[in-house]
């Protein structure tokens, strides 16, 4: 048994981590409610939403723990929170109990969380690396303008790196497409490069983990395709909507085109109507957007259930397992 | 799929010079860094091994040819760039310009065409009857 400051600070650490997975609860509650109305928002706002669900478990988690934190032990907020939700235990903590099972088992989940994406993302680097020794061509035109021509018949093109990111066209896509087509390419890569998409997509899938895992797999798929209509809309600045949406046509043709070996498929990571999705919201944008203080309202009401339910769900465990 | 710089090399040079043996190789890459006979037999081991090279016995020596063409090595280090970080199939970090949708047909894509088509029509339309 821990009584001192550090057990105040695992107190807070169990807090945190009670207001994380029951705020991923009532987050994945309300996903099966709203999930659904999300498609009608314009892409910006659709953004916005998949973030906030991906970062909400961790916000709840953090603002419930400053709430009960003795922070604002003498203040009226504290005294007319403590009305309502209180830690009864603050300054007490054990660690053979439920509390120190909860942080142990969390620690060890991002543990090997942290040991399986590391793993992915150096064998993806050296991948990358082995792919530049034997592919790269000295294509001085496209290296200025800051594009790796692939020596490959593959028709592909892609972005890769974290920090700098690098993009990657494959002579088997620039030979097959006119000069306009080309530029379009190369723009929509440009974008997710400037964007650092590859990075934001690293972060999603780390911090969307938590959740059950048929929800993380939607929330990344989703955040995915969000990129895609994100760098899709950069490239219509320049061309019509109709070009942009036609040049995605012809690359998916190019792509079923290609003889099919089996390592060709993992290419395939969008859904089936993902390129109809994303030739729809090219021709006809969705442009409702979603008022920040709708978020914000949602969020504060969140925070409320949070706070009330790890109350209620500490109690409740410890009338039957009193631990102090 | 790893491969150190050394493989790297000796699989270019089987490429360009397939069916040859450990001394052709060693004398091959000493052009271009130096390292032993041994440390160039590993090497090819390794490729062996990692099923990346085909050998056969002539006389003492073992001759050496790549068991992978250039462009399907390459086609599987895309792959591998490729490969996602949530699970198989779902999402990948590298951003793609568009993919291969297997399920996605050719009527389709005839559809989505078609509906290119009709909005170019009608925005042409559209910029007539506004002069
Ligand atoms: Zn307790
Ligand atoms: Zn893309």
């Amino acid at each position: 048994m821990l009584i001192s400051d550090v057990a105040v600070i695992m107190n807070l650490i169990t807090i945190a981590l009670l207001g994380f997975f029951v705020g991923a609860l009532l987050l994945t509650i309300a996903w099966t409610v709203f999930g659904k109305l999300i498609g009608s928002y314009s892409i910006q706002s659709q953004k916005t939403l998949i973030l906030t669900w991906v970062l909400g478990p961790w916000v709840l988690g953090l603002m419930t723990m400053l709430f009960l934190s003795p922070l604002f032990e003498e203040t009226a907020l504290y005294n007319w929170m403590e009305s309502f939700a209180h830690w009864h235990h603050l300054y007490v903590f054990q660690l053979a109990s439920w509390h120190g099972v909860s942080v142990v088992v969390f620690a060890l989940f991002s543990l090997g969380l942290i040991a399986i994406k590391g793993t992915q993302l150096y064998r993806q680097s050296n991948a990358i690396y082995t792919l530049k020794h034997f592919s790269m061509t000295e294509d001085h035109a496209q290296i200025q303008r800051g594009v790796q021509i692939i020596d490959s018949d593959i028709p592909t093109a892609f972005t890769s790196g974290f920090f700098r990111p690098i993009c990657y066209v494959a002579k088997g896509l620039a030979d097959k497409l006119n000069d306009k087509e080309l530029n379009i390419v190369i723009e929509h890569e440009f974008a997710h490069a400037r964007n650092r998409d590859p990075l934001t997509k690293l972060l999603i899938a780390f911090l969307s983990a938590y959740y059950p895992k048929k929800l993380a797999q939607l929330l990344n798929t989703k955040y995915a395709l969000l990129t895609e209509h994100i760098a899709d809309q950069s490239t219509v600045l320049l061309h019509s909507a109709e070009d942009v949406a036609a040049t995605l046509v012809k690359v998916v043709r190019l792509n079923s085109a290609s003889p099919k070996n089996e390592s060709n498929t993992s290419l395939s990571f969008f859904g089936a109507d993902d390129i109809s999705l994303r030739v729809h919201q090219l021709l006809t944008p969705t442009r409702k957007s979603m008022p920040v203080i709708v978020l914000i309202a949602f969020m504060a009401v969140m925070l409320c259930c949070t706070i009330v339910a790890v109350d209620v769900t500490h109690h409740l465990v410890e009338s039957v397992f009193t631990h102090s | 799929m790893f491969l150190g710089e050394l493989e790297k090399q000796v699989l270019q040079y089987l490429w360009s010079s397939p069916g040859v043996d450990v001394k052709r190789v060693h004398a091959e890459l000493a052009k271009q860094r130096d390292s032993s006979l041994n440390t160039v037999q590993s090497a090819l081991e390794r490729l062996f091994k990692k099923g990346l090279l085909s050998r056969e016995k002539q006389g003492h020596a073992y001759l050496y040819r790549a068991e992978v063409a250039r462009n399907d090595l390459i086609a599987k280090l895309i792959d591998s760039v490729a490969s996602d970080f949530v699970s198989k199939g779902e999402s990948s970090l590298i951003a793609a310009f568009s993919s291969v949708s297997t399920e996605m047909d050719e009527a389709q894509l005839d559809r989505l065409e078609q509906l290119i088509e009709i909005q170019r029509q009608q925005l042409k339309k559209g910029d007539s009857s506004a002069d």
